[in-house]
């Protein structure tokens, strides 16, 4: 098991620089050069002329490629828009991302796992059609209107909570208060496709051989329910939750938007936009490493769910 | 207890405790709380070339001279100057006692510091352009400073409000740190910045000119109007700056709240190509304004509040006031006849039968992009075959610099002085002339204008200019003149739009306030 973790991690590094030499080629193809885009149409060719030289944009494509891998190493990487280092703007806006990407993945688990059960145990129930109803809405509704309405309910009809920012750390209660709205219009989506995926995935565990021996020999429904049928029903459930894991840390960009919330989506965006080609570089190398990373923690849960998986 | 009691007690105590704790927090009395459509990227003066920059560093930073009534120049820092009779030099005289917020005393030094570091190439600022005239800055005394041009330049004083630095400060900790955490010697201090989350200042109490009536101001970035407009409603902020046309219409019944709105945001127009076929037609672009009514119509009705028609490029509050003549030389709308000059057109073989007209326009602005796709509705309807090429604006600037590009609309702001509007614009080798436009008469009208330092002859210059690129070439045609408006709740006094480039909250005139 530890020998397969470190294999994994060191398999990082290549599919890093794979990631790298995709985004440097991508980079390079987009139209529109930094210097032009930030500086607008305000700017002089000297102005120009200078912003590439600082950021050695003149030069030739292997060297760029060189100094951006270099630079971003050893941690000197410079933005062209902000002018100070890129990971240290990441690092900033990582907090907030993670914070508002972990707070929305548990409210999803809290809520639509037990949804997904009682769902599926008393299924055709009443309960069943309207859980999956508004888990169908949940899907359909985009995050961004879902977060404009619960704005609308929270803050301006019932002045409750704020209606957008980042109230700083966890740790105080204005933080948890900015955090709330924006966190649960995220996990929408989570909690619609994880309830429905648990309530299908427990539907078909409930009919296997084994469920109906368990229920033979007497055991209680609880018991039959919560240790047999529910660990096995969760593969699937938690295969489905790491891939939306990563939609949770990058791509909650609309979320973001509509919140104000300083995370690394928003930032990936506006890099783009500025063609601001280290803060790219950089944004994106970090979210593909938690990508990795992530996928990588899922697939070691699975030990500890199903013991037929053992990477030994 | 019950288990399950406790649990739901604690859980509902949890929830009255976040939901309430709004309700309680009550922010000090003069504090305001402004909604900006982005973030600030840096807040050191040398590089303010991004609106959102130049606008937060307008209440940390004073300039040797400022923006008073209409955007006419007042004294700042320099309470007086001389202009030499060459106009060659500038000499000006600085108030004394004045203290950045560190508390060190703003001298001539930091002045001269101030622009040397813009002027250094090595340093990258864009602000470089407007200020290379600079030949060489004199430090005659603590308090007198005198700027030598290599040339004499009517618009030069506008590069005087730049924001001054302190040099002492800025040696010490360096540019990087100094974007961060600036200090200069304007009516706010900067308490903390949390980027993409807000900037907090602070009231400089040993301010020089006045004392700054608000004790806090709260700049949050917030780029969805949408969501600006209801942190307004719910009191999150109280001032929004640029928000959505259909945002403002709910504001300007509701007698809560105020909006103000005055020109200043810039002109939206269209440009044809000078150097492609058949765009560089006289009869075609004639023809293809025929067919559009977008711009006495249709623009009114996309702008609402936010603009008013424009016939000529600089806006309605700067000279020379040429809109009666440009409005007369506009082509008139009328299908009928564009039809016509389209037919002959073809017969002429001036364009193919199956020639289309691409219309670029970049796509972060809504106005703009509905104003191109009601013009190419009227085009199709006219019988052109007309498409909107709505871009991401880099893709598209660089279609436009390498000429590849027939008609575009875009639009543009600067500083009140003509110059910076029509120069670039429409000199041959202007480095925004993006209709490669090429016109000798012009190229000397506007050398003149700007070396010259009599109002009459440059105002009778910039009158031609315009009459001939605008009335005559038609090399571009202005829609709209965008208004900047503010919407703010009834307790902000003293708050007036009017300049993009600053927030007017301590200034010659205004002292903004809150009133319970």
């Amino acid at each position: 098991m530890f020998g397969y973790i470190i294999k994994r991690l060191l398999w990082i590094i290549p599919v890093l620089i794979g990631v790298s030499l995709i985004l440097f080629g991508i980079m390079q193809l987009i139209p529109g050069d930094p210097a032009s885009v930030l500086l607008g149409p305000k700017a002089s060719q000297e102005a120009v002329d200078t912003l590439n030289e600082r950021f050695g944009l003149n030069k030739p494509i292997y060297t760029q490629y060189y100094l951006l891998m270099k630079n971003f190493i050893t941690g000197n990487l410079e933005s062209i828009y902000y002018r100070v280092t890129v990971i240290s703007i990441i690092l900033d806006k990582l907090k907030a991302t993670i914070e508002l990407g972990l707070t929305s993945l548990v409210i999803a688990v809290v809520l639509a796992i037990p949804i997904g059960i009682v769902a599926a145990v008393k299924k055709n129930s009443f309960f069943d059609y309207f859980s999956m109803m508004l888990a169908t809405l949940g899907i359909s509704v985009p995050v961004f209107f879902t977060g404009i309405i619960l704005i609308y309910i929270f803050s301006v009809n019932f002045n409750l909570l704020p209606s957008s920012g980042y109230g700083g750390s966890l740790l105080t209660v204005q933080g948890w208060r900015h955090i709330i709205l924006p966190a649960v219009s995220l996990s929408s989506i989570l909690i619609a496709s994880t309830s429905r995926l648990t309530r299908s995935s427990m539907l078909d565990i409930l009919q296997e051989d084994y469920i109906r021996t368990a229920r033979a020999k007497g055991l209680k429904e609880k018991i039959v329910i919560n240790k047999h049928a529910f660990k096995n029903a969760m593969i699937p459930v938690i295969t489905n939750i790491g891939n939306q894991m990563a939609t949770l840390f990058g791509g909650a960009i609309l979320t973001e938007t509509v919140f104000a919330w300083p995370g690394i989506g928003r930032l990936a965006v506006k890099a783009v936009s500025y063609r601001d080609q280290p803060l790219v570089f950089g944004t994106i190398l970090v979210l593909s490493f938690l990508y990795v990373l992530t996928n990588l923690f899922i697939d070691i849960l699975y030990v500890f769910i199903d013991p037929q998986i053992s990477y030994s | 207890m019950n288990k399950k009691l406790f649990s739901t007690l604690l859980i509902t105590l949890l929830l009255v405790g976040l939901f309430s704790a709004g309700v309680f927090a009550q922010e000090d009395e003069q504090t305001l709380v402004i909604g900006f459509e982005a973030d600030v990227s840096s807040l050191d003066p040398g590089f303010a070339d991004i609106s959102v920059n130049e606008r937060v560093n307008s209440l940390i930073f004073d300039g040797l001279v400022e923006y008073g009534k209409n955007n006419k120049i007042v004294p700042g820092i320099s309470f007086n100057w001389e202009v030499s009779e060459d106009s060659k030099a500038y000499t000006f005289h600085l108030q004394q006692g004045i203290e950045f917020h560190n508390g060190e005393v703003l001298t001539a030094e930091d002045v001269k510091f101030t622009y040397e570091r813009i002027l250094d190439q090595k340093n990258g600022s864009g602000l470089r352009g407007k200020v290379s005239i600079i030949d060489r800055i004199e430090v005659i005394d603590d308090y007198t400073v005198k700027f030598v041009l290599s040339e004499p330049n009517a618009s030069f004083l506008l590069a005087m409000t730049f924001g001054i630095v302190p040099k002492d400060y800025v040696q010490e900790v360096g540019a990087d740190q100094f974007s961060r955490n600036p200090i200069g010697a304007g009516p706010f201090k900067l308490e903390e910045w949390v980027p993409d989350t807000r900037i907090v200042l602070t009231a400089n109490e040993t301010y020089w000119m006045k004392d700054p009536k608000l004790s806090r101001v709260i700049i949050r970035p917030i780029p969805e109007s949408s969501v600006q407009a209801m942190e307004l409603r719910s009191g999150g902020i109280d001032v929004a700056v640029n928000l959505d046309v259909g945002q403002l219409e709910n504001f300007k019944d509701n007698s809560q709240f105020q909006v103000k709105s005055a020109p200043g945001g810039g002109v939206h127009f269209f440009g044809f190509n000078d150097k492609m076929a058949p765009f560089n037609n006289q009869k075609f672009r004639e023809a293809f304004l025929m067919a559009s009514p977008t711009i006495e119509q249709i623009a009114p009705q996309i702008y609402g509040a936010k603009g008013v028609t424009a016939y000529s490029f600089v806006p309605p509050t700067l000279w020379p006031d040429e809109r009666d003549y440009l409005k007369e030389q506009r082509v008139n709308f009328n299908p009928e006849q564009a039809r016509v000059k389209l037919q002959e057109l073809k017969d002429e073989g001036i364009i193919d039968d199956d020639f289309t007209v691409d219309i670029y326009v970049p796509s972060s602005d809504n106005a703009r992009v509905k104003v191109v796709e009601a013009l190419v509705t009227s085009l199709r309807q006219a019988g052109f075959n007309a498409n909107a090429q709505v871009m991401e604006f880099g893709a598209m600037w660089d279609k436009l610099n390498a000429g590849e590009i027939g008609v575009y609309m875009l639009s543009f702001v600067s500083d009140p002085d003509p110059e910076y509007w029509l120069y670039r614009w429409f000199k041959s080798d202007g480095s925004l002339n993006k209709s490669f436009y090429e016109n000798d008469l012009v190229d000397e009208w506007l050398t003149k204008a700007r070396t010259s330092t009599e109002q009459s002859v440059r105002e009778k210059m910039y009158s031609n200019v315009l009459r001939k690129t605008l009335g005559e070439d038609k090399v571009l045609v202005p829609v709209a003149h965008i208004n900047q408006i503010y919407v703010m709740n009834n307790s902000v006094m003293d708050l007036q739009p009017g300049n993009p480039v600053i927030i007017p909250l301590v200034t010659p005139e205004a002292n903004v306030y809150l009133e319970n």
